[in-house]
């Protein structure tokens, strides 16, 4: 036992939290009372976790269940959720958790490390296709377990009930931001239903589950026996309202307490007294972007990239079109991740350097480029966003021919490469990393996230080393640099980072605004004042 | 060419007693006007705007509000009647080829293609028909043209229905017989004696294909799937502008309102029409 | 007539799987990959996950395999599992479809009480002013396009008026019913209005009415004992028609008001890319299109004997 240990983030989270909560107002929470939340982004297909990788059922899911560890809506630091504490070693290939003891679930069975196990196997199963493999990818032994030729993933081990083992092929800075969506389910439970679970789903979360009546609504209610305390509410709705018009309607006649807001809604709630509405506002985890074909002239062309990144007054779009519900882009990490650099200045409006850029790259006599858009993004991606800039460009000699096409076929196409820009928006990931990783190492494939089909050996170089660095800060470092190179050489046209907002009936408290997605939230620690 | 003269002789009679006719013509005849002289009524650009000027309620200046992209809805509005009525017409004339060949084709040579264009018919009534149009959008791209062909597909059942019924009735009919005996060739006869049989209840539907036409455009737009942006289409701008239409209901109702009033119009002509040409007929059209 | 619907049941056959076949063609047309639909779109997917997706979707094998694997299934009653929902279609469908029998069935009701009002009204007032206000009512309803009359209605009786709640299924409360009815059932009127005008005015046009009438009966006797009972076999064919329809015509307003039916599913499993819900879903709206039409004939042979069937 020569290895020395070090804790990583030992968290004081949750008094954080606490206080913060205490701090929103100065009354004392209230017990009781019904939440309805609506659902804005579509119809949750699964309540199966491992079945799940959208935001939509996540959102739900994260209320049922727990995972060894969690990330706190409003800082984005780990905190410990069923796993009360744990340690890694220096190399940070090795982790050990404990869990707290008397965790149960919603059928009243404890909670104990072999059903985290038995979760991760699930989701390895090769008869049971998760998306969710990457959560486990990077275990011992995982490979051959979704492979079929290992009975059991080696790299967990429980070592009694309330203690296991990870071990990891390689260090990932990732690896802890996948664990704490990776749900514990009940053995006994899952086996029994096997993917009828979605139906029924049990976990150990700070609410129950109720009801499903799907595409309208999901019941859920408060878990008494949770080990971190019965929450404040009685129930938690959540509610489909896919259209906007309709979801206005019901926030305003009261009929739902929390919904996501966009462009003109949120102007109009802005103007409201706060003692109407509260705003929940930050810089969310989503680069709004144009994709830029790399393998095609002219924009192959680093100059004719940072021309049209000069061309297009961003923040004019930005303020008229999607009234101020956006934050300029100077790069492509947005301004709310650890990893932010905060020397970057992107890409100011200049159209005389727009112009003078397009004259060295030999397109003085103007250029034609074909933008696949979405329909949606109300401006801030879809096929508005390149309808307000396509004016600027046409400044600068770049005319654009705008070939809308349906969300499926986009995500195919961009996937094959088949399209020379594409307007939309990426990312989601909290950890820095896997946010530039994904999407800039020449080693992903396009389908996976290398839609630019960008190659920079100094990127992929600084990349790499980050993956090894173990040392937080200086990893935060590094990867602010990669975001810089990425940045002078404009893949994209970097637009916008979104700024979410949700809006909220003020008799509700203890929301916090998170920009992992505004549509997460620990509504455990939510009460109703009325 | 006669025979059309006479039915519009007859119109001219009866737009005088019926209410509908006279009202549903003096639309039409203004939403035509408005769409041929565009250039000349809209004060600007449909699809250029100024960003600075965007959400803006009407004014002065802009008599029907500004949209989300600043550009001038009344303008817009001129200029979709274009778009609008070139959907309408153009996929129901794209439909009524179809449904009038298939039909009178079948009706007329009955037997096997009989059956297969019956069966064919039959399968396109039990598929939802937006559902249809959808997939050929997804398919194809949204756009104009792409609209045309998608919803031109899959409108031709009623119109085909109707063709083949007059062509079995006409197909009996001793001058047709006569024809035939005398040595006419089968197009000939389906031109000059089936045909001109069918025309009647044939405008009727036609009339209100094209309403059926500009909402369903409205419905793929509200899919996601319709005309192309900038192209102002009432049906994608009212699809488009329902997302604000608690905070700038200009943008939506404006649009909403002019295909209100062209519907209403193109049915009343329907309904006149009806009254006049083919009073014996239910129409099992579907929206 | 026993062997008039037998033969008509076996001829639904080849119908039926034609109408698969279609779909899976067009399916197979456009662009886009199922594995690529799970999940949060903005998000880059892993190539594995994807891989592993479709093997477990079967869409490694061959085209014709799968249209036949499907049609296996089929003929045991089993309609594949969803790709997006990860449940069996059938179960699937079954939760959906009451949903949209409920909205269809009760804006059909809606449509036929006040269509056939104005029907009645305007034959009787043929070419005045209340046959135009009549019509005008009657054809409103088609004019607006449905998604936007259902956002119209959701300020006027949510917003405005807070009396009707705006979203969701409520559980079946009828208050949840009532704005979806309307908002479906406006776009029917018209085409009932119209049939039962014109059947109206059929039969006062026919020889007995007129000498009912000569006898000296009070008009509205007349009207109520011969007309309307005389006239209900077109109307009862346009009703049964429309409703055929309206199965999979709901789609619009059940994602309007968050409606939870078969409409949205359908529309979603295109988005989707779901291939054995969209077929279930048509599968069954089909072949609940080709049993009504059935019904009706049966229906139009027993109310007018004249018929005959061979």
């Amino acid at each position: 036992m020569k290895k020395s240990y070090f804790v990583i983030t030992i968290l004081l989270a949750v008094s954080l939290t606490f206080s913060g909560v205490v701090g929103f107002s100065a009354q004392e929470p209230k017990q009781g009372g019904t939440l309805n939340v609506a659902i804005s982004y579509g119809d949750p297909s699964t309540l199966d976790p491992h079945l799940s990788s959208s935001i939509t059922s996540n959102q739900v899911i994260e209320q049922i269940f727990d995972g060894l560890i969690a990330i706190e809506p409003g800082t984005l630091e780990i905190k410990p959720e069923v796993a009360k504490n744990w340690i890694a070693s220096a190399d940070g290939k090795t982790y050990w958790f404990k869990l707290r003891k008397g965790v149960k679930f919603h059928n009243g069975t404890e909670l104990t490390a072999s059903d985290f196990k038995y979760s991760a196997e699930r989701i390895g199963d090769p008869d049971f296709a998760s998306p969710e493999i990457d959560l486990i990818v990077l275990m011992k032994g995982a490979r051959e377990y979704m492979d079929g030729e290992a009975e059991e993933i080696s790299g967990i081990t429980v070592i009694d009930k309330y203690t296991l083992k990870i071990e990891l092929t390689e260090f990932s800075p990732a690896f802890l931001y996948g664990l704490c969506t990776l749900d514990i389910v009940p053995k006994e439970v899952a086996e029994e239903k096997g993917e009828d679970f979605t139906n029924n789903p049990i976990g150990s979360g700070p609410f129950k589950f109720e009801k499903w009546r799907r595409g309208s609504e999901i019941q859920l209610s408060a878990f008494e026996d949770y080990y971190a305390g019965r929450p404040y509410l009685d129930k938690l709705n959540f509610k489909v309202m896919i259209e906007p018009g309709a979801r206005q309607a019901a926030f305003d006649s009261k009929g739902v307490d929390f919904m996501i807001a966009d462009g003109p809604m949120y102007e109009k709630y802005k103007k409201m007294p706060k003692s109407k509405v509260k705003l929940l506002t930050c810089a969310e985890f989503f680069t709004r972007n144009m994709i830029f074909n790399l393998d095609h002239e002219p924009l192959s062309n680093k100059k004719v990239r940072q021309a049209i990144n000069y061309a297009i007054d961003s923040k004019a779009i930005i303020d008229n079109v999607l009234r101020g519900k956006a934050i300029p882009a100077v790069g492509w990490l947005p301004s709310s991740s650890p990893a932010f650099n905060e020397d970057l200045k992107g890409y100011p409006y200049d159209p005389e350097k727009a112009k003078q850029l397009m004259k060295e790259a030999g397109y003085e006599d103007g250029v034609t480029i074909t933008v696949m858009a979405r329909k949606g993004g109300g401006g801030a991606w879809g096929t508005r966003a390149v309808e307000a800039a396509m004016p600027y460009l046409k400044e600068i000699g770049v005319k654009v021919n705008m070939q809308v096409r349906e969300s499926g076929t986009a995500n195919t196409k961009a996937g094959q490469g088949d399209f020379k820009a594409y307007m939309y928006s990426q990312g989601g990931y909290v950890s820095p990393f896997r946010y530039l990783n994904t999407y800039f190492h020449s080693e992903t494939e396009r389908i996976a996230g290398n839609y630019w089909n960008y190659s920079n050996p100094e990127v992929d170089k600084l990349l790499d080393k980050a993956q090894q660095t173990t040392d937080y800060n200086e990893r935060m470092e590094i990867l602010g640099e990669v975001d810089a190179i990425i940045t002078e050489d404009a893949p994209s046209w970097f637009y916008n980072y979104n700024k979410a907002v949700a809006v909220v009936q003020p008799w509700v408290h203890g929301l916090k605004a998170n920009p992992r997605d505004n549509a997460y939230h620990d509504y455990d620690k939510v009460w109703i004042e009325k | 060419m006669k025979l059309l003269m006479a039915y519009l002789k007859t119109a001219m009679k009866y737009i005088k007693k019926d209410p509908k006719l006279l009202v549903g013509t003096i639309i039409i005849v203004l939403v035509s006007l408005m769409a041929i002289f565009a250039p000349l009524i809209a004060p600007y650009s449909p699809t250029k705007g100024n960003l600075v000027e965007c959400y803006q309620s009407p004014s002065l200046k802009h008599p029907l509000g500004t949209d989300s992209m600043g550009r001038d809805l009344f303008s817009r509005i001129v200029f979709g009647a274009r778009v609008s009525l070139a959907i309408g017409l153009v996929i129901q004339f794209l439909s009524s080829i179809l449904g009038i060949t298939l039909g009178t084709v079948g009706g007329y040579f009955g037997k096997f293609i009989d059956d297969i264009i019956v069966n064919l018919n039959n399968l396109m009534l039990a598929f939802p028909r937006i559902l249809f149009a959808l997939a050929i959008m997804a398919t194809l791209g949204p756009g104009l043209i792409n609209v045309f062909i998608a919803l031109g597909v899959v409108s031709w059942t009623t119109t085909c229905r109707i063709a083949r019924s007059s062509a079995l009735s006409v197909k009996e009919e001793e001058y047709v017989e006569a024809a035939r005996a005398v040595g006419n060739s089968n197009v000939r006869i389906i031109v000059r004696h089936v045909l001109p049989n069918t025309l009647g209840p044939l405008i009727v539907i036609a009339t209100l294909g094209v309403a059926y036409a500009i909402i369903a455009e409205a419905t793929l737009s509200f899919l996601g799937l319709g005309v192309q942006p900038p192209t102002p289409s009432w049906g994608a701008m009212l699809s488009s502008g329902r997302k604000f239409i608690y905070y700038a209901p200009w943008i939506s109702t404006f649009p909403g309102l002019a295909i209100v009033a062209t519907i209403l119009g193109l049915n009343f002509l329907g309904d006149g029409l009806r009254d006049i040409l083919d009073p014996h007929s239910r129409t099992e059209g579907q929206m | 007539m026993f062997a008039f619907i037998t033969r008509r049941v076996l001829e639904m056959i080849p119908t039926i799987i034609l109408l698969t076949l279609v779909v899976f063609i067009l399916m197979q047309l456009v662009p886009g990959d199922p594995a690529l639909m799970v999940g949060d779109p903005r998000m880059a997917k892993n190539p594995e996950v994807l891989k592993k997706l479709r093997e477990h979707w079967g869409l490694d094998k061959p085209l014709p395999m799968q249209y036949l694997t499907f049609l296996g299934k089929l003929v045991q009653g089993r309609l594949g599992r969803s790709y997006a929902l990860r449940e069996p279609v059938t179960s699937v469908i079954k939760r959906r479809l009451p949903v949209t029998l409920r909205l269809a069935s009760s804006a059909i009701l809606f449509a036929a009480v006040i269509g056939i009002s104005l029907g009645i009204l305007s034959a009787l007032y043929k070419g005045t002013l209340v046959d135009l206000f009549a019509m005008s009512g009657a054809v409103f309803g088609i004019s607006m396009p449905n998604f936007w009359l259902g956002l119209m209605l959701i300020y006027l009786f949510g917003v405005v008026l807070g009396v009707l709640p705006t979203s969701g299924f409520g559980e079946g409360r009828i208050s949840h019913l009532i704005l979806p009815m309307i908002t479906v059932g406006t776009a029917y009127t018209a085409i009932i209005t119209r049939t039962t005008r014109s059947a109206v005015l059929d039969m006062l046009n026919k020889e007995y009415v007129r000498t009912a009438r000569s006898k000296g009966l009070a008009e509205r006797l007349v009207v109520s004992k011969h007309v309307i009972r005389n006239a209900l076999i077109p109307i009862i064919t346009i009703l049964g028609l429309q409703f055929g329809f309206l199965l999979t015509y709901t789609f619009v307003t059940e994602i309007i008001f968050s409606y939870p039916g078969m409409g949205s599913l359908m529309i979603n499993s295109i988005y989707r890319r779901d291939l054995p819900t969209l077929q279930g879903c048509i599968l069954v709206a089909g072949m609940a299109f080709l049993v009504i039409n059935l019904l009706i004939d049966i229906l139009y042979a027993y109310l007018d004997p004249r018929i005959r069937y061979d």
